[in-house]
């Protein structure tokens, strides 16, 4: 029996070496390995989570926490995703009181502008995860797995007006659509308030629960 | 040819994995040869100035000891059968001596924002800042965040402040376009890049670097068949004290572990749709090394060695060797162990192959006990001629140096300051192996050496020189103490002679070999300092 060089693991499903002093590389597995690690039982947010060394990181830890049953982050971010789809399954709902726009880049611009150097890298590590559908036989031509060109998620909230000549308020950024979960939080989507769409009222940060008494409650209540 | 070997330490725990390997190559355990960079967004953080250091004396020491035509010259390239040494017979130099740190970013002030011209883009490319806004906070705490002490454990920071300098036309940059260019002209060539998991710039640079350096060896058919890359990845092995401000801007050691699961599920994403490295060495350590004391970067942060670094130096040095046998398995992951939890000896530091267990132990041992001998006996004697009478010092050309020489005075002074090093070294890494002061030691059986008797140990004094060395022990009883202790016998391996046995050597005969003035001497003592007599000839490398 011996004593791997690797910090504190709690249910090793990685195999351990069997003798001392020496490298092996049979069956170790970095997935795994992540999931043995022996971690101290402290409340984790979003902002803690800072170790992903990828200009995408932010949308990284968000499929990461979206897809893994033991992400500390899961909840906060199946709560969020959720309340993104729902902005978009319920704006006609919802249409008097706030707009979705969608602004779309194209990072692969040969165009030149001040935002080449941030392109460029935005290109250099550019994901390739991607839904299993975006690479079915009768996907768009344009692949939604395509990690060039994000599109921005913006929403105004009406701020009066009339139904003919609706006013709005400034775009505020909701999220990102992305190969890889359809649509992620951004840094400033905590700070999302829209307060005349139940489910945001008061903004991602206060983590509201959903409310029944909004239209449509089958869309937005927990399950 | 012979392959190109390249060592990149990238943030202050890289340093001080590099710091760690250059004491291997200066005990003669590596390659014939390597160059060492390192990378660092803190240019005065204070493990990446120690490693520096150590690689400049490293290289003075070879300049002036080994090259050809010099007074004093100890032949540190014929095979140790032929008379030649193994002390720093590995030439390691920096791939460029004014421009071995890259920093990417120096301009004071710099920022995420103003690397990425985040005002100017609000005016004239607003959708894709509002993308950089979706992707880093715009506030003080990540596009407002100063750079110039390091990303401070913001590693998705550094990879994209690092990705916007890297490849320009720097001479860092150059002197690693050159050593790639070698690859295509059917050179082979090995980089070799160590990072944490957890920090700042080695978390950063680490994967970015690799994947940046990958792509400039592609040639025209986008494959880079000549060029090896490899990685150490350091997994959490110490734990600090946690900032003054519990909300500060900074890596908190309650998150380390988060932090690495994250990381390594991010690697094992990466690597399943991307080949990074050829090979990937993983070392952290339970229970954690306990260093007392919390220093966010700058010349505070001055870490002591510790025994973690060490074990992944050796996997540099097996990355690098030329006579193991190729990997099992298509870009294998490696992981090591030790015997027990709470013992560590020279059987559990990881070999370069089967059959060469005892390498570490002869190489290094011998290091630090001529090291011993050099400090407490020889010199002192040289110093004073003491000894004059001696049957070694007549035997050894000492009697006719011309020590008032003044390339004399330099050689000794530059070798003193090695021996210096190797012991500070090897003492501050036995003392925070087994301190308890802090939390329960990390390693409380440290069986590799013991250099308490040449040196005092105060951890709490100043946590960035943890030892001072005593003066010499010129008294003889203590001078032969501090040899016999000085390195642990292997286990089941039988004591190693003493310090009589090595000047019954010395005494009797003149070190063979192309060796010339003090040479000679340093050649003899370094030899007769060794271990054991059966040391087997690494595969790959001419006996020495």
């Amino acid at each position: 029996m011996t004593t791997p060089n690797l910090p504190p693991l709690a249910n090793a499903t990685v195999a351990l070496p069997a003798s001392r002093g020496e490298w092996v590389a049979k069956n170790v597995n970095l997935d795994r390995l992540a999931d043995s690690l022996a971690l101290p039982g402290e409340t984790v947010q979003a902002r803690d989570l800072k170790s992903i060394p990828d200009v995408w990181a932010q949308v990284l830890v968000f499929q990461n926490a979206l897809t893994q049953d033991n992400h500390p982050l899961r909840a906060e971010a199946i709560r969020d995703w959720r309340a993104l789809l729902a902005l978009f399954a319920l704006s006609e709902v919802y249409a008097r009181a706030y707009r979705l726009e969608l602004q779309g880049l194209d990072l692969a611009q040969t165009e030149r502008g001040p935002g080449d150097l941030f392109r460029r890298v935005l290109l250099r590590l550019r994901p390739s995860l991607s839904l299993p559908q975006a690479h079915a036989a009768d996907a768009p031509a344009r692949s939604l797995a395509d990690w060039t060109r994000p599109v921005l998620v913006f929403v105004r909230e009406r701020t009066g007006g009339s139904d003919e000549t609706p006013l709005f308020g400034p775009p505020q950024l909701a999220g990102v659509l992305n190969p890889a979960t359809l649509v992620a939080t951004g840094k400033t989507s905590a700070a999302l308030d829209v307060r005349t769409a139940p489910w945001l009222a008061g903004g991602l940060a206060t983590r509201r629960s959903w409310t029944r008494s909004a239209p449509c409650p089958g869309a937005t209540t927990p399950y | 040819l012979a392959a190109v070997n390249l060592l990149i330490g990238v943030g202050g725990t890289g340093a001080k994995v590099v710091e760690a390997a250059l004491f291997n190559f200066l005990a003669g355990f590596g390659p014939r040869d390597v160059s060492v960079a390192f990378v660092d967004q803190d240019e005065s953080n204070g493990n990446v100035r120690r490693a520096r250091e150590l690689l400049r004396t490293v290289e003075q020491l070879r300049g002036l000891w080994t090259g050809g035509g010099r007074p004093d010259r100890w032949d540190a390239s014929a095979p140790v059968s032929e008379g030649g040494s193994l002390l720093a017979s590995v030439a390691a130099r920096s791939i460029d001596p004014a421009h071995d740190l890259w920093a990417p970013h120096t301009e004071p002030g710099v920022t995420l924002g103003s690397i990425f011209s985040a005002n100017v883009l609000a005016r004239e490319e607003p959708r894709l800042k509002s993308l950089m806004d979706a992707l880093y906070s715009p506030d003080a705490s990540e596009q407002g965040m100063e750079l110039s002490e390091g990303y401070r454990g913001r590693p998705h920071i550094g990879a994209a402040a690092i990705l916007s300098r890297a490849e320009q036309d720097a001479p860092f940059w150059r002197s690693l376009r050159e050593i790639l260019r070698r690859a295509q002209g059917g050179q082979e060539v090995r980089v070799f890049l160590i990072g944490s998991v957890f920090g700042g710039t080695g978390a950063a640079g680490f994967p970015t670097l690799a994947r940046t350096l990958r792509d400039m060896a592609r040639d025209a058919t986008g494959q880079a068949p000549n060029v090896r890359v490899g990685g150490a990845l350091m997994l959490p092995y110490f734990g600090f004290a946690p900032p003054p401000d519990d909300q500060a801007n900074v890596a908190k050691p309650e998150h380390l572990l988060r932090q690495s699961r994250a990381a390594l599920k991010y690697y094992h994403d990466l690597f399943r749709r991307e080949h990074v490295f050829d090979e990937l060495y993983l070392t952290g350590w339970n229970p954690p090394f306990q260093l007392g004391y919390y220093a966010p970067g700058s010349n505070a942060q001055a870490n002591p060695p510790l025994l973690p670094e060490l074990i992944a130096a050796a996997s540099a040095v097996r990355f690098f060797d030329p006579g193991r046998p190729p990997p099992e398995t298509e870009n294998p992951t490696y992981i090591s162990a030790r015997t027990a939890p709470d013992a560590f000896g020279w059987n559990d530091l990881p070999a370069v192959a089967p059959g060469r267990e005892a390498e570490p132990y002869e190489k290094l041992g011998q290091l630090l006990r001529f090291c011993a001998a050099w400090r407490n006996t020889i010199r002192p004697s040289l110093r004073s001629r003491m000894f004059g009478g001696d049957p070694w010092y007549h035997k050894q050309g000492a009697k006719g140096v011309k020590y008032d020489r003044p390339e004399t005075i330099q050689n000794l002074e530059v070798l003193d300051d090695t021996v210096e090093r190797v012991l500070e070294w090897a003492a501050a890494l036995q003392l925070f192996a087994t301190t308890g002061e802090f939390g329960p030691p990390g390693v409380p059986r440290f069986n590799l050496w013991d250099v308490s008797p040449m040196a005092t140990f105060n951890p709490r004094a100043d946590p960035t020189r943890p030892v001072q060395l005593r003066p010499p022990l010129t008294d003889g009883t203590a001078a032969l103490n501090a040899y016999r202790r000085i390195v642990s016998a292997r286990d089941e391996v039988a004591q190693p002679p003493d310090q009589t046995a090595l000047f019954n050597e010395i005494n009797v005969a003149a070190r063979p070999g192309a060796h010339e003035g003090l040479g000679r001497i340093v050649a003899a003592v370094h030899h007769a300092a060794r271990l054991t007599d059966t040391a087997p000839a690494p595969a790959g490398r001419s006996a020495r």
